[in-house]
């Protein structure tokens, strides 16, 4: 046996969930189609809570990437039966079983990602990065500029940890609805030895000001910025054409104001769960809103490639 | 060995862009011994860098998402050659009490004791002290003999005029030492204040002094700053005002004593067209072999 390289690997699918009806995700698009092992991780949703579904009154619910509470969620083995016994609501089979960091400064501040194995970038490659803007909510968007990335790593020289950092951002403006790469001057390893990355921070670019009894308000939105991340060679980590919301990748994160607990949901794998090849992860979901639900859920797991 | 926790801080006014300025913090390591670097925190004088709500009308605060930096070795280079965003950085979420966590234990030994002053009353931008407040600071602590839980307190007796300097002891009282984890802080500034300091003396300052009486905090020079931008500079160490970089020795951030940290900071072109004042914290242990 070859020596393992460990992965990561989001697949990444948008679903729309039509009033009190009940949506069974076509498992092929959480189908494991390498010869490799998976470890799932995480099952992460986000999404735009609609009008009639917000716990509070407060339309800044709306915008912080969160999802509707009224749909139910089942999660299994394709075929095999679900894992949950019965269908579960939103905040409790995703309800989030680690801590989440606090996003908020008026900086803007990145989601954070932390990597379950480091991932070595070999020297004179590097990362490919796009990022894509998407309104996600009607109220109105100040500013949508400068996505940014930062990857944080180490090199091992003669031992010692030398700290070593990858990062990209675009430098201006990205129009709604567009994908733009990131500039790759600092994406790309030129040292001598392989950039072992250990975090991936991402900023998501925008701040959205929502105004109510005289708060002005500062909302880093976690579903309205998407990115595409790929190592330049060798397996991808996301590998279908189309980038996934900054929610999705990180879901251990939430944005400041999100007083209603409405942010990005995640369903974290137990410990040592496996996707082998040809199996597939199957989501039910049923809708008890009035309203459609449009909800981006994404899988991640560490792909043991050899 | 002992971890003597330290803040450096610094500030610079940064001009419009291109313009680059660059604070250099220097290595506290003496000899063959290490600072360990903990994190990185940068927050603009009067920007709302902060979790409260504001109740007046933010000008240009999408221009803050677009301040920039690059951090690295003096003389070594930086991690990255461009510039980014400073948001793209922070990786650590501010906590919603004044709390700092060590990066490493300080050891307390029986009969020593910390020392701390404290600027009572205090006034920050427009939020003043409640005149009722009396400022105080708790240390976590573990007994090394039985690894008893302690805690060390102390906190300002009766309530000051404004201006006031307490005056606070934390002495180890047992026979044995003690591990230090972790300090926090109550009622010495307004946690959510926006750091934009009124005039002198009414703003909130802080220091811890070592049973050998060397300073916790420190801060460099800042010439071209104001009195009131000064002021700043003493208060909200202990926990800032917005959300860090996280450094670490698991990272590799160890400072031996000839190396400088140095960040280089610079305004988008885009931004508000003004000069804008950027404070520089970094903090960490630094190894002490005798102590």
């Amino acid at each position: 046996m070859g020596k393992i390289q460990y992965t990561p690997r989001w697949l990444h699918k948008t679903v729309t969930i039509e009033s009190s009806s009940e949506l069974r995700v076509d498992a092929t698009n959480f189908a494991n189609r390498d010869p490799w092992d998976w470890q799932l991780k995480f099952l992460s949703v986000v999404g735009t809570v609609t009008a009639d579904d917000t716990a509070g009154t407060y339309d800044f619910d709306q915008i912080v990437g969160g999802v509707a509470r009224r749909l139910k969620f089942n999660i299994g083995y394709s075929q095999k039966g679900d894992i949950n016994l019965s269908p579960a609501m939103t905040d409790v089979v995703l309800g989030c079983n680690r801590r989440q960091r606090q996003c908020y400064s008026a900086f803007d501040s990145a989601l954070r990602f932390d990597f379950p194995i480091p991932f070595p970038i070999p020297p004179d490659t590097g990362i490919n990065a796009e990022a894509r803007f998407d309104l996600q909510a009607s109220d109105s968007i100040l500013g949508n500029e400068y996505p940014a990335l930062v990857l944080n790593g180490y090199h091992k020289i003669d031992g010692r940890m030398i700290p070593a950092q990858l990062a990209g951002h675009y430098d201006g403006l990205v129009p709604l609805g567009t994908t733009m790469a990131l500039q790759d001057a600092d994406l790309w390893n030129d040292g001598e030895h392989d950039l072992y990355v250990t975090q991936m921070l991402l900023q998501p670019g925008q701040l959205t000001t929502y105004t109510e009894d005289d708060y002005t308000q500062f909302l880093p939105q976690l579903n309205g910025m998407s990115w595409r991340v790929n190592p330049s060679t060798g397996t991808p980590w996301m590998p279908r054409p189309e980038s996934i919301p900054a929610g999705n990748i990180a879901p251990y994160n939430r944005a400041m104001y999100d007083w209603y607990d409405e942010s990005p949901r995640v369903y974290t794998f137990p410990e040592e769960t496996r996707l082998r090849p040809d199996q597939r992860v199957g989501i039910k979901i049923e809708n008890l809103s009035s309203s459609d639900q449009v909800v981006d859920i994404c899988l991640f797991g560490i792909m043991e490639v050899q | 060995m002992n971890y003597l926790p330290f803040v450096r801080r610094a500030a610079v006014s940064l001009p419009v862009h291109p313009a680059r300025r660059a604070v250099t913090i220097p290595s506290m390591a003496v000899g063959p011994n290490r600072a360990i670097l903990q994190d990185l925190e940068i927050f603009e004088h009067g920007a709302v860098n902060y979790y409260k709500p504001n109740d007046t009308v933010p000008n240009g605060q999408t221009a803050r998402a677009r301040l920039m930096m690059r951090y690295g070795w003096e003389k070594k280079g930086f991690l990255t050659e461009a510039f980014h965003p400073v948001g793209a950085y922070l990786n650590i979420g501010r906590p919603f009490v004044p709390v700092w966590k060590f990066e490493r234990p300080f050891r307390l030994n029986p009969g020593e004791a910390l020392t701390a002053t404290i600027l009572a009353g205090g006034a920050y931008n427009i939020v003043t002290m409640p005149a009722e407040s009396t400022p105080g600071l708790m240390f976590n602590a573990v007994r090394v003999k039985d690894t008893q839980p302690k805690i060390l307190y102390d906190v300002s007796r009766s309530v000051d005029a404004t201006g006031t300097v307490n005056s606070l002891e934390f002495r180890c009282d047992a026979d044995s030492p003690m591990f230090l984890y972790s300090v926090t802080a109550h009622d010495w500034y307004e946690y959510n204040a926006i750091p934009t300091a009124a005039a002198a003396p009414t703003c909130s300052e802080l220091q811890i002094f070592s049973p050998g009486g060397r300073e916790w905090f420190h801060y460099e020079s800042a010439p071209t700053l104001t009195a009131a931008q000064l002021n700043v500079i003493k208060g909200a160490w202990l926990e800032g005002y917005c959300d860090k970089v996280d450094l670490g020795e698991q990272s590799g951030w160890v400072m031996e004593n000839h190396e400088s940290f140095i960040v280089e900071l610079m305004q988008q072109d885009e931004s508000q067209g003004s000069t804008v004042v950027v404070f520089v914290t970094l903090r960490g242990v630094l190894e002490m072999p005798n102590d």
